[in-house]
């Protein structure tokens, strides 16, 4: 069976599921209207030796930065919320009406998981992408929520928010991990984040 | 505006999409038995919260039915 990826990703085929560690994975498309990720270089320095020669030195790799613009619009954290994420750790969000956050010095950790697909039939970036559909999916693990700046300068509150990650943890396991299926394959769902 | 929680018994859990955004939930969550749940807006599942052991334990004592049929109890005479 010859399976074809489509000649780009356009609308309507990007999900995005962020969890808090320990969390659901919330699906944030339905109110995100741009993804950026800004891939860690990997980089290197050249050192010129005497005879013209180059030595490479590799620098180590680049945190990865992933950026959003959306359009959250309450604290609610079972949905869209940015300002209970930004400001405090899970164990402490407001879960009663009215919804209130105040800074704090907690900051917790999330998962980004960004998937394209034309399957409909799927509604999660973390959902299991069935034999017979193409797919390209990015795990981001260990994020911080860096940034969230709100602006109501075009009469709509928008927000853009930012995580950042760095390529691995501290014993050296990958924070990063891209998959694709060419439909062949069923790609898998993705596990909790624990 | 939230997953609404309900213990149903020790085993079972029921989970309510209250919200306004897709959330996909874990049964039996960081265990080999883990599995995805997907709500949508409104959408309820019941979900088991049984750790890794007691599901082992269960399908262990599966031996006790015969053709999916749980085998009546036996019954004790009377001083046993």
């Amino acid at each position: 069976m010859i399976m074809a990826f489509p000649d780009l990703w356009g609308e309507g085929t990007a999900l995005v599921a962020i969890a808090a560690k320990g969390g659901s994975d919330i699906e944030f498309s339905a109110a995100v209207t741009s993804i950026d990720i800004d891939m860690g270089d990997r980089d290197f320095d050249s050192i010129a030796t005497l005879r013209g020669g180059r030595l490479v030195k590799p620098t180590p790799e680049g945190d990865t930065t992933i950026t959003f613009e959306g359009y959250p619009v309450n604290l609610d954290t079972s949905s869209t919320d940015v300002w209970q994420r930004f400001f405090t750790t899970s164990a402490n969000w407001d879960t009663t009406e009215p919804l209130s956050v105040s800074a704090s010095h907690s900051r917790d950790n999330f998962r980004v998981v960004i998937l394209w697909t034309e399957d409909t039939s799927v509604t999660s970036a973390v959902q299991q992408v069935p034999q017979g559909s193409e797919a390209l999916r990015a795990i981001f693990t260990n994020c911080r929520l860096i940034s969230v700046k709100p602006s109501f300068t075009d009469n709509e509150l928008k927000v853009t928010f930012k995580f950042k990650c760095p390529p691995f943890q501290k014993d050296g396991t990958p924070n990063i991990t891209w998959q694709s299926s060419d439909g062949t394959a069923t790609l898998d769902a993705v596990s909790s984040y624990s | 505006m939230a997953l609404i929680k309900k213990q149903l018994d020790e085993n079972r859990m029921e989970v309510t999409n209250s919200g306004d955004a897709v959330v996909t939930i874990y049964e039996f969550r960081g265990t080999k038995f883990e599995k995805p749940i997907t709500l949508k807006p409104g959408q309820s599942a019941v979900i088991r919260i049984k750790q890794t052991d007691e599901i082992i334990e269960k399908t262990v004592s599966m031996k006790d039915t015969v053709k999916g049929r749980r085998k009546s109890p036996v019954k004790r005479k009377k001083g046993e």
